[in-house]
Formats: C-alpha cells, structure tokens, sequence
C-alpha cells in the first residue's frame, strides 16, 4: 500500500470520527451550560434543564433542502449482509429504520437517507423527534417524568411536544436521556412482565440510532474470495483493515478505489453537496459489485428487493399491501351482483376481484423470488398468503359454480378476507412485520411447508364461510323485520352435495327455484365442509411434524387445543345440523363462532399467550 | 318440507332407521337409547370444547391451587379422560346402531372409526409416555499422576481441580476451551476439533511452576506444554521448541487426557425427586446418588408453613399459610435413611437464597439503616455494616459507618482536623494555617479571603481528594485562585507537598490541554487534605446503644451530634434519617420469594426449592432445597451455567459417641430419572449458520449432535458408529427417540458447545394414531365429495327408467303427472337401498 491510499484512509476515518465527536458535542453543550449555571445545583444527581432554543432544529428547516436534492435511490439495490441474509439496502435500511422509529418516516426522509444520515451527521437528531415508544401507558409515564422533571420545561411549546409524542410515539433521544427518563427507563426493566420489553425496545432504538452500530452494520462490501457464506464487511473495516487479517486481503486497487469514493460520499454529505453525493452514490453503486461479482447476489433481485419495499402508491406501496383498496371496491359490484344477481355487477366484479387478485399474486410471487423461499415463516406472510391461498380456491370455485346460483358468493367472500389480511398487514406494521429474515432452524423441514400451508388456507375459507354466513343471518333478520315468511331457507343437499347433484343435467329435486337464503347456505357449507377437512388434514400433518421435532405429535399448546377446538366447533355444527329444525340459521351462527375460535387462535394466542408456535 | 327432501335429506345424513321403537324400555336399553343419540354427542363435544378452552386459554384456572397442573397433566385429568371414554361410546353405539354399513355411509363409518383408533392409539402412547431430557458433556478432563488416584472433571469453562502424591501437587484448571480448532499439522491438517487449553501449577518441594498444557480430542498424540518464558516478546513458548529432544511435553509425571463423558440417565419433564447419600467425615460420597422420587408436588404456587421461614417480598400480599404433607419415602435397597421418610412441608415456586441481617444475638456486629431523602422526594436507603469494610460505606465513600471501641476513639474521629491550607510568603515571611472554607462544590463566587495583610488574597475552588494519576500514586489537590498585591491573579493547583503546584491562568475554565504558566513563586501554599474518615460519619460505640453523626459536609464547621434511631440531621438540604440501628446483628439466611412482576417467565420452575424434613435422633430436621435441572454427581462434573448446590445435614447417631460416626447426609432436588437403554456420549457438536457466521441467534440455521451409543456387544465402554441429531432429524435407539433439545451458546467467558441436551422420549402407539387420522381424512373425503356424487348417479339411474316408463305409459294414453315422479323416483331408490342393505 503506498502513502496516498494510507493517508486517504486515514482522513475518511478522520472525517467520520470528527463527526460523530462533533455530534457528541454538539449534544453535551447544553448540558455543560447549565451544570456551570450559578444557583442551581441539586443536592443530589443533577437534572438539567432543557435548552429552549432550538438552534438546531432552524438549521434543519434550512438544509433539508439537502434532504429533498439527495437522490440516493441507487443505493437502495446495494447488496448488504444482515443477521446471515444478503438484502438489498433498501429492506436493510427499512428494518434498522423501523426499529428506531417504528412505522413512521423521520421527517418525510426516505428511510436509506436517514440511515446515512445518521451516520453522517448524527447530531442533527439530538433533539428530533425519532425514538418510537409503542406503548400508550409507557408515553405517559415518560411525559410525567418530564413534566415534573424541572420547572423550566413547562413552556408553551415543550407541553406542544409532549403533546406530538403523545400522539405519534416519536420522542428524541436528547430527552430520552434525561436523568430522570434513564431512571425511569431503569424502573421499567425490572418489571419483567409489564415494561421490561418496551424499555429494552428504548434501548435498543437508541443504540441502533448510533452511526457507529449503523456504519457497522453497513456490510456492503462482499468478500474477495470465499463462498457465499462468507462474512461480508462495511467500508470502514476495509479501509482500516491491519494486512493480513480477512478484511485487510483487498487488492490496492480496491482500496484505493473504495477509499477515493468513500471519501468524495463523505465529503460532499457533510457539505451537504447535494449534487456531489450523488455523483458519488451512483459510483459506489456501480463499483462495489465489482470487487467480487462471483458472490455478489444478481442486480435484478436486489431492485426488485428494493422496489418491494418502496413500491408506488398504485402498486399498493411498500410491501404491496395497499391491494386492500382494490379488493374492497371489489366487494362493492359483487355484493350487489349476489344480492339483487345483476349480471351486469357480476362481471364488473369478478373483472376486479381478477385484477386484485392478479396483483396479490404478483406480490406474493414477488415475495418469493424476493426472499428465495416461499413466503410463509412469519405473521405477516402467513396473513397475506393465507389469504392468496382463499382466492384460489375462490377462483377455482367460481369456475365450477359459474352457471349457478352460488356463483359470485365465493370471490365475495374470498375478497372480503383479502381485504381484511391486507388491511391488518397494512396498517399493523409492527404486529405483522413484513422484514424479511431467516427462518428458525426447527422450521427448516418438508412438514411446515405442507402443515402451514393448509392450517392457513383452512383458516382462509373459515373466514370466508363466516362472510357467506353473515349474509344469511343478515337475510333471516331482514325477513323477521320485514315480516317476511320463508325463514328456515337452508341447502337441502350439503355443500358440496348441492353443487356436485344439482349441477347442469342432474334431476332438479324439487320444482321450485332454489332462493337466495338456500344459496347462502349452500356457500357456507361448501366453505366450512372444505375448511373441516383441511383443518383436520393440517392438524395431522402438524402432528407428523411435532412428532420428529419436539417428540411429541401432539403437546397441548394452547396453539394446537385451539385449533382442535375449531375443529370441535364444526363437527358440532355438522351433528347440530342433522338434529335442528332451523338448520340455515344454526349453521350460520356456528360457523361464526367457529370462526371467532379460529381468529382468537391466531392473533390473541399468538400475540399474548406464550407457547411452541409463537413464532408463527 | 315435501316428503321427498324430507326422506333424501335424511338419506345424506345417514339417518334412515328409527333410534327407538317407542315401546318401554328396561333401563339398559334407555341407557342405549341415550347413547345413540346425536344431541348427547353434540353435548358432549360442546363439554370437551369448554373443557380444553379452559385449561390452554386460560392457564390460571388449572394452575390455581387445588389443581397445580401443567397442560398435560390438565389433559390427563379423570373429567378429561372420562369425556373421551363417553364420546367415544357415543360414536360406537351411536354408528352400530344408526347408521347402516352400505356403500353411501362408508364415509361416516371411515371418520367415526377413525376417531376411535386415534382414541384408542392415544390411550396406548399417552399411557406409555415417557418424556424426558439427557445432558451430555462433550469431553472429560482425566488426570492421572503416580501414586494418586485418578481424577476427572469436565471440559467446561472454569473448572479446576487438584491432584497430588506424597511429593507433587498439582492444581490444573480449564484457561479456555475452542470448539473449533484448527489443526495446523499432520495428515488432518484443516481439520476442525475440539481443543482445551488448561493452566497448570505444579508445586514441590523445590517450589512452583507454571505451565499450559493443550489437549485435542481424538487426537491425543498432538498433546503439548506452553511454557512462559522471560522473552517479552514471546512470553508464551512451545515445550517443542524448548525441550532438547523437541519432546513435546515439559512435565511426564501428570498425564492428561480427553474422554467422553457418557450420560446414563434421562431426566423426565416436570418431574420431582430428591437425591440423597451419605458421606464420610472428610466430605467424599460413599456412594451414588439414590433417588427417592416425589409424586405430587405444586408448581405454580407458594406454599409456606410459616412466614418466619422464608423472605417475602413487600410490595404484594403474603401468600396464604397453606402447608404440605408430602411424603417421600426410601425406594432403594442402598438408600443411606432406608427406614425414614422425607417429608415436603414447603414449595416455592420462584425464589432464591438470601442472606440478611437481623437484630439479635450476643455479638458485636453493628449495623445501621439510613435513609437519605433529597428535598424533590426522592429516596435511597443504605444498610452499612461497621466491620465489613465492603459494607461499611456508600455513595463514593462520602457516607460512612464506623464503630468506636472507646471513647478515646470517638474523641479522636470527633477532633480529626478538616481540609487545611498552609500559606507563606517568603517575601515577608508571613505564614498561616487557614482551614478551608469551601464545601465539596465549586463555589466560583465565593468571596477572596486576605493573606494577613500582605496584600496577597485567596479563593479555594475546588478540592480532589485521592485523585489516581496512575495505579502507583495518588495525589490530593485544591484548586485556589490567589490574587497578589499587584493586581495579578492566577489559578494554582495546590498538592500536599510544594513541588506539585501549578499555575494558571485565572480567567479560563481549567481544561486538560491547558498549558501552566510558569510558577509564581512570591507565594508557596501547601494543602492538607481533611483526615476526617468521610463527609459523614456515622459513629457507634463505645456503648453499644450510643450513636453519633459526624456532618462535616461543610469542612469548615463540621457538626458532631449523638443521634437516635429514627433521629434525622439536615445535610444542606437533603435530610438523613437512623432507620434502624443494632449493635448486635446476626446473618438470617431464608429463601426469599420473588415478587410475581418481577419473575421471569422464561425461568419456569427452575428456581423452585422445597423444604424437607429429615427425622433424626432428637427430633426433626428441615432443610431447604434448591431445584437442579440435573442432579450432577459432582461438582466438577457439572456443565457450564448449571446449578450444583446440594445440602448437607449432619444427623447425631446417639449410639456413638466418636463425632467421625455422625451420619452426614447431602440432599438435592432435582427431577425423576430413568436408566437409558444405552449409555450416550457426544462425540462432536456442529453449529451450521447461514451467510456471514455465527452472529447470534438470527444467524443459526442448525445445531447437530454427533452422538454414540454404548454398545456392549463390542465390549466395555465400546462405542457406536457416530450418529447425527438435528433438529427436525431425531435419530432412534433402543425403543427411544433422541432430538436436539438445547445447547451451550457461547456468552463472554465461553464459546460454548461443550455440551448439548437431547429430548429422549418413546413413542409408541404413533402409528396407530397416525392410521386413525388418515382413516377419518379418508372418510371425510367421502362423505362431502364422493357421497352426492354416487347419490346423483343413482338419482340420475333412477329418474331415467322412470322416465322411460313413463313415456312408455304416455305411449300407452296413461297420464303421467309430473308431481308423482320425485315421488315414485324415492321410492325406487329406497327400494334399492333396502336390498343392499339386506
């Protein structure tokens, strides 16, 4: 290595250091203020008044026009190491950037400049707003502790602030480290039941906010030789590399290359030269594949990685899930199509339960290819796949029913459940994480493809029955307030039964023409008999599995007593429905409560009960 | 309902014979009645859903105290067990009696005798079930050395151990131990294997050595000493390099090996028994442990047979005073109190050994409890020990509990001299002792005080008593601004002796990178630190009921009062108050129970203890118990991180009077154990991640025991073929399955993998179960699917020939009216039936 590439380093390794000092600085000064104040000098600890002026906050109203004239979306399909996965930066910088401010955007920033931002220039969140506390009851507990911190908060504005975090949950790390807020957090973790995890969701915000854990983490630059397993490496371990250490094997012309670009990205991002960060973005883009193409993962794969998470509005947005919409117009022409059975509302409503299923797919398949393996290993794939899964089966019903009665009630239902996956993964973004991560080593095995996979497409057509369902009890209320007679409407043959007998060319059994309350009915068993199935065949398969994992097929997790229970609820149902007189009416209601047992299983026992299956 | 739905709806159902004639019945055949009919199987399948509801979604009603089950055991239950019995006669008398065996109920009979099997296939896995857990370490340290009986240990961090002859000691203790060595050498070179590293010191007459000694598993010829040297630059030194004939051994008297290290036993979940054996009177077991198991023993509750014995905490109400009569009686031959029986009086389910003092006793052990209240209403307490010098002081020193034997030494402590400053010009030879004013704060607007009257003045700032320059010296400094009766004035950083001084300039805050300015040597000052033991002292003695405090907050006017208890002083503002004060304390060791917010879920039963009751010649004996994962033999045999506490009770034998007769007995509770089939070892632990290496838990993609089996058939202690267990891959042997259970994750003194824990259960009736389900899958394919197809078939069959008739009949001038078909088409289809049914 000669003295140039040596004294580049050195001075990119200056650059970033004095700016995370400088920060550090910038950070303390208020606090050196006002200890030296005469006067004010609290016996014991100290609490510290918070500085008024908001110097910097002028500062950041000036520059973000930096913010708007940064173009760095290139970076986002950089290839970088995270927890064993190589992602595009792009879903990197999302996860990092949700674990600090949780779903929301730090100053309408995109999510990759603030990463870099905030490696850059740290300082300029001191006293942002950008920590997001989940929890309501913990918001409160920290704006007590502020408000009775110290007299000279109580400004006009402070309670402003206090105000906005109430709402927003975002509070910046400046008053987060407050004596009085540290001990509070103290406090918080040694209730290991209520606060321990918020609390240690805090510390962790505040140490991801940290450049030095950013930069770290920022493994972009893919090993010069090894597979693809190899550890990949953030620029600064390779400019400081010591020689003959893994990190220190780069060729001269790589280092003075990645030294030369990372000095111009450093530069001109502390200049805050907006045209010359992106120059130089675009050429880190183009030459960081090229130290080892070998195990640099393909360039299409990482844009549609990064596309993924940001995709347009009319895609649906980030993760695609804004479908949602779609399938709720969808709903609108095909509740009047199954309703008032105008073929003219049919048409248009299968044309866009078509297209929003189209583009389901689309994500799904997107998902996949995005992710490498079928995407089925977290809340948030299980949701949206489960409910893909109901509008094939919706589809391939439809196809069957198309010339009778039913038809339109199984895209109605299937749409229905799609909107309700989609809007929960849209607009829940922390319960149902859509990162992309490795999955656990026990879920490794044939059996979970196959066990997973029918338990949620079984739970799919619960849902949908549960749509069919309340139609019908909506129906048999309309008649009782209309005083209309002809209640005890059901499906004289089954489900299936009243398709496969009643289909073109079959004897019509009776002389009348079947009415909308038989149909209703008929959906609801034809969902609920394929459901019945499904969840017994997945609960064996479930069994299969736990049996060469846990040694044991069947533990009483309250997951598994659960989803027995639903089953029990429908081998109820099948045996009340030989018995009563109302069938219609006992069949709808059950198969509701069945699909309440179905919900309370997955969201409630996932999300507060702790057993085998939490990770699912 | 025309009559034809009626029958076909009937016909779907299954349903097409009466249930019950309607004669009088005897009552046995009422009690049939009841049991073919489908409302009770609707009830009883509504009864099992509340059952399983209550006991998963609602643990705290099967763990309240008069049940304390576990979910298994809550599914294991009589009312649990008798719903199963009763559904499943209800589906046996209900189908032999209802539902006829023809080809369209196939399906029914497929899922109700489905159901059965499993029922019956349950009973035989459930009833036979053992389940359990097996830790094995992955390697044994042997030593032997001539003349001495050989030792081992097991290859985990911090283990030591010591062996000696009548002329050698040796202390040998594990420095670290890599799990992934790469041998650098021989025909395996690359090869990765497990490497321990151990210290040695071995001690003569001569004196003391030290060495390190490396052994590699499986490859015992690669065995070598590092030797310290005198080289600093090489202060570590292969005994090859050293040695003349390269041997690589420095020491071949102590010979060292790795072995494996098999596990005979498996250990059943949520299981309970104690352990005991006796031992001589220099502390070695005479014999294994003997397990006396437990049968029924709470597990989400406290039980306490009085508060007096146990810690509780004070922030939730005390559990109710509920004891336990748990017998535990000897089981084996060998056991060393055959003929007496434990008894469980108490069960904590979290809690942890605590020591405390409490008032009482005869000796001299002062204690105080003070409480320092800020004036904003926050509040700390302390409990100082006067003569433990660990607990003597708090808050850096400045807080201070002393004991005075006698007068003279309260005197003493009393008139200790504060922080002084001694002052001379040399000009006019003017000198003073002046006592520092100043608090320990920065007081920058403090007034200048007058040098006499030479004009000179003076502001002490700052004082740092004990500053560390570095590990060898001390200093002690104040800070003074002087100002001379020339109008200059400067910062001097004022040290005990005159050489330390500095000057600086006045007007700038004193930073590190400050450059001193050249000495003012008009004034020479020197500063006394204060020979006060603390800014407050807290003084008792010489009686054992006085207190004093001695408040020198401000060094300048210290304050010295007697004290009460309860008694409070004023520290500038915030206030201290006596709590409580003993002169004569002694250590209360009790088990104090962890609050409920406090626990951690993850930690389940593991911090449990019981108290057992040991019946011995002049009455009873209790004891509490710690709960242990596994009973380990020894404490050198255990693994990294895992309890090792048993409790030694020494019980008098009346009969004899030698003291080396008392029976000494240790006790520990652990779980249940059960002899495995074969002896297991664990050859080899293989931690697969995904890309980038073990980061932590995100990264694992695997973790794979190599494990071997005794095989006795190849003789003693030969072992199997290595075998591999993965997750998701359990292997079997000898009737019991083995799957990867837990293992060691490395954490700052480890890198873990020196042992793994395997799941070992059996699992019989499987398949019998597994058959039951597909049968019942089969048959609800049937019944939804392949039913109303066969039935439009036959419809379809049916309504042709009728049609055909009748147009033969139109043919013939016979009207045909169209509502008869449906109705002559049942007909001939229960005609059909019937046959076939016969």
């Amino acid at each position: 290595m000669n003295c140039r590439t040596a004294f580049c380093r050195l001075s990119c390794i200056l650059i970033v250091a004095v700016t995370w000092c400088d920060g550090a600085s910038v950070a303390q000064q208020p606090l050196a203020q006002d200890t030296a104040m005469p006067g004010n000098h609290p016996p014991i600890g100290g609490a510290v008044p918070l500085p008024e002026i908001t110097e910097q906050q002028l500062l950041r109203a000036w520059s973000n026009t930096f913010a708007d004239d940064v173009d760095i979306d290139i970076l986002g399909t950089l290839a970088v190491q995270s927890d064993g996965r190589i992602k595009s930066f792009e879903s990197h910088a999302s996860q990092m950037m949700q674990m600090l401010a949780g779903p929301r955007l730090i100053d309408e920033q995109s999510r990759i400049f603030t990463y870099l931002d905030l490696i850059f220039r740290p300082h300029r969140y001191e006293d942002t707003p950008i920590v997001f506390v989940k929890k309501k009851p913990i918001r409160a507990q920290i704006i007590d502790a502020l408000r009775s911190d110290s007299v000279s908060l109580n400004t006009q504005q402070f309670e402003q602030e206090l105000q906005a975090f109430m709402d927003t949950g975002l509070i910046s790390p400046q008053l987060l480290n407050r004596d009085s807020i540290r001990a509070l957090r103290a406090r918080l973790s040694q209730d290991l039941i209520r606060t321990a995890k918020p609390a240690e969701q805090i510390d962790n915000a505040l140490a991801v906010r940290e450049g030095r854990i950013l930069l770290g983490n920022w493994r972009i630059v893919s090993p010069t030789h090894g597979d693809t397993h190899s550890r990949w490496y953030n620029p600064l371990e390779v400019m400081t590399a010591p020689i003959g250490t893994a990190a220190g094997e780069f060729s001269e012309a790589h280092h003075r290359a990645l030294d030369q670009l990372w000095e111009q990205f450093a530069t001109a991002w502390l200049q805050e030269d907006a045209q010359g960060v992106n120059d130089a973005a675009v050429q880190l883009a183009a030459f960081v594949p090229t130290i080892n193409p070998g195990v640099y993962p393909s360039r299409k794969r990482l844009a549609a990685e990064a596309w993924y998470f940001r995709a347009p509005w009319y895609f649906g947005g980030s993760n695609l899930t804004g479908i949602w919409v779609l399938y709720a117009l969808t709903m609108i022409p095909l509740l009047l199509a199954v309703v008032f059975r105008w073929r003219g509302a049919r048409r248009l409503g299968m044309f866009m339960f078509l297209l929003a299923f189209g583009m389901h797919t689309f994500a799904i398949m997107l998902r996949w290819y995005v992710a490498a393996r079928w995407p089925n290993t977290n809340m948030f794939e299980a949701v949206t796949t489960a409910a893909w899964f109901g509008g094939v089966f919706a589809l391939f019903l439809e196809a069957v029913v198309r010339k009778r009665p039913m038809a339109g009630l199984f895209a109605l239902g299937s749409a229905a459940a799609s909107m309700v996956a989609l809007m929960c993964a849209h607009y829940m973004p922390l319960a149902l994480n859509a990162n992309i991560s490795n999955k656990m080593p026990v879920l490794h095995d044939v059996w979970l493809y196959i066990h997973t996979n029918v338990i949620i497409f079984s739970y799919a057509l619960i849902f949908m029955a549960a749509i069919s369902a309340l139609l019908y009890l909506c129906r048999r209320v309309l008649q009782v307030l209309l005083g209309q007679s002809g209640s005890g409407d059901y499906a004289r043959v089954g489900g299936a039964g009243s398709i496969i007998m009643t289909g073109p060319g079959a004897v019509q059994l009776t002389a009348e023409k079947t009415n909308f309350g038989q149909v209703l009915d008929g959906t609801t068993m034809v969902l609920m008999e394929m459901s019945f199935v499904l969840l017994w065949t997945g609960l064996v398969m479930g069994a299969i599995w736990a049996d060469h994992s846990w040694g044991r097929p069947w533990g009483w997790d309250p997951k598994e007593v659960f989803a027995l229970n639903t089953f029990i609820v429908f081998a109820v149902l099948i045996h009340t429905r030989l018995k009563v007189r109302d069938k219609g009416l006992w069949t709808a209601i059950l198969a509701l409560f069945g699909t309440v047992v179905m919900l309370f299983n997955w969201i409630f026992i996932n999300f507060f009960i702790v057993g085998l299956h939490s990770y699912a | 309902m025309n009559p034809v739905e009626k029958t076909i709806t009937a016909e779907i159902a299954g349903h097409a014979r009466p249930a019950s004639t309607g004669r009088s019945r005897s009552p046995l055949g009422l009690l049939f009645d009841l049991f073919s009919s489908i409302w009770l199987g609707v009830t009883l399948l509504s009864l099992l859903f509340v059952y399983s509801s209550l006991g998963s979604a609602l643990p705290p009603i099967r763990q309240i105290r008069i049940f304390e089950m576990t979910e298994f055991e809550w599914f294991h239950y009589w009312p649990f067990d008798l719903l199963i019995a009763l559904i499943c006669i209800n589906i046996i008398v209900a189908t032999l009696r209802r539902i006829p065996f023809k080809l369209l109920n196939y399906g029914v009979w497929m899922i109700h005798s489905g159901i059965i099997i499993l029922c019956l296939g349950s009973v035989w896995y459930f009833g036979t079930k053992i389940e359990g857990e097996s830790l094995v370490g992955r390697r044994l340290v042997t030593l032997s050395l001539p003349g001495a009986q050989p030792v081992s240990f097991a290859a985990q961090p911090g283990k030591a151990i010591s062996i000696a002859n009548d002329e050698l000691q040796y202390t040998v203790a594990v420095a670290n131990i890599d799990p992934q060595w790469e041998l650098l050498s021989g025909d395996d070179k690359g090869k990765r294997t497990y490497s321990v590293m151990l210290n040695i010191q071995r001690r003569d007459a001569a004196g003391e050595q030290f060495f390190m000694r490396q052994l590699i598993a499986d490859y015992p010829q690669y065995t070598e000493d590092i030797v310290r040297t005198n080289n600093h630059s090489q202060p570590m030194q292969r005994a090859k390099k050293i040695n003349p004939e390269g041997d690589p051994l420095l020491d071949k008297t102590l010979t060292a090996s790795l072995d494996y290290q098999p596990e005979e036993h498996l250990y059943l979940i949520d299981s309970a028994a104690v352990y005991l054996r006796a031992l001589n009177s220099s502390g070695t077991p005479k014999s294994d442990w003997i397990e006396r198991p437990i049968d029924k023993l709470p597990r989400y509750h406290e039980y306490i047979s009085d508060y007096d014995s146990v810690w509780l905490p004070h922030s939730e109400l005390p559990p109710p005073i509920d004891s336990l009569n748990v017998d535990v009686p000897a089981q084996a031959e060998n056991d060393p109190l055959a003929d007496a029986s434990l008894t469980v009086t108490d069960y904590l389910r979290y809690a942890i050994m605590d020591e405390r003092r409490m008032p009482g006793g005869e000796s001299l052990d002062p204690v105080v409890t003070l409480e320092l209240a800020a004036p904003d209403g926050r509040k700390a307490l302390y409990e100082l020990v006067a003569r433990d010098p660990a607990k003597q002081a708090a808050e850096n020193g400045e807080l201070l509990f002393v004991w005075a034997d006698s007068d003279e030494a309260l005197q003493a402590l009393r008139s200790a001299p504060g922080p002084r400053l001694s002052i001379e010009i040399p000009a006019t030879g003017y000198s003073e002792q002046a006592d520092i004013q100043t608090t320990f704060q920065r007081q920058p607007d403090a007034q200048f005080i007058d040098i006499g009257d030479t004009g000179y003045s003076y502001r002490v700032d700052q004082l740092q008593d004990d500053l560390v320059i570095d590990p060898n010296r001390m200093v002690s400094v104040a800070m003074v601004q002087v100002r001379t009766p020339a109008g200059e004035s400067f910062l001097r950083m004022v040290g005990t002796t005159t050489d330390t001084a500095m000057d600086f300039p006045s007007d700038q805050q004193l930073t590190q990178h400050e450059a001193p300015h050249p000495l003012n040597e008009s004034i020479v000052m020197t500063y006394q630190p204060s020979e006060r033991p603390a800014a407050v002292t807290v003084i008792a003695g010489p009686q054992r009921g006085q207190l004093h405090v001695l408040n020198a907050v401000n060094p300048a006017r210290p304050v010295f009062q007697p004290i009460e208890i309860g008694g409070s002083i004023d520290l500038g503002g915030a206030a201290l108050t006596v709590k409580r004060y003993a002169s004569s304390t002694f250590i209360d060791a009790r088990p104090a129970v962890v609050a409920q917010s406090q626990r951690n879920k993850d930690v389940g039963s593991q911090l449990s203890m019981i108290r057992v009751t040991v019946p011995t010649a002049g009455g009873n004996d209790s004891v509490w118990l710690p709960f242990h994962l596994f009973p380990f033999e020894s404490e050198p045999t255990t693994a990294y991180r895992f309890r090792y506490q048993p409790t030694r009770i020494v019980l008098d034998d009346k009969a004899t009077p030698e003291p080396d007769d008392d029976l000494i007995i240790e006790l520990m509770y652990s779980r249940q154990r059960q002899p495995l089939p074969a002896a297991v070892v664990l050859d080899d632990f293989i931690l697969s991640t995904h890309t980038g290496g073990f980061t932590g838990n995100a990264s694992i993609r695997n973790w794979t025991s190599v494990v071997r089996f005794a095989d006795h058939s190849q003789g003693h202690r030969a072992w199997s073929d290595p075998l591999a267990v993965s997750v998701n891959e359990p292997i079997e042997s000898g009737g019991y399955w083995y799957f990867q259970s837990r293992w060691d994750a490395p954490d700052g003194n480890s890198m873990g993998r020196n042992f793994t824990v395997l799941g070992v259960g059996n699992r019989n009736g499987v398949n019998v179960m597994l058959a039951g389900c597909c049968i019942a899958v089969l048959g609800m394919i049937f019944v939804f699917y392949i039913k109303p197809a066969l039935r439009r078939k036959q419809i379809m069959k049916v309504h042709e020939h009728v049609t055909q008739r009748a147009a033969h009949a139109t043919q013939n001038g016979q009207p045909a009216g169209d509502e008869a078909l449906p109705a002559r088409t049942l007909e001939t289809v229960q005609t059909a039936d019937k046959e076939r049914a016969s």
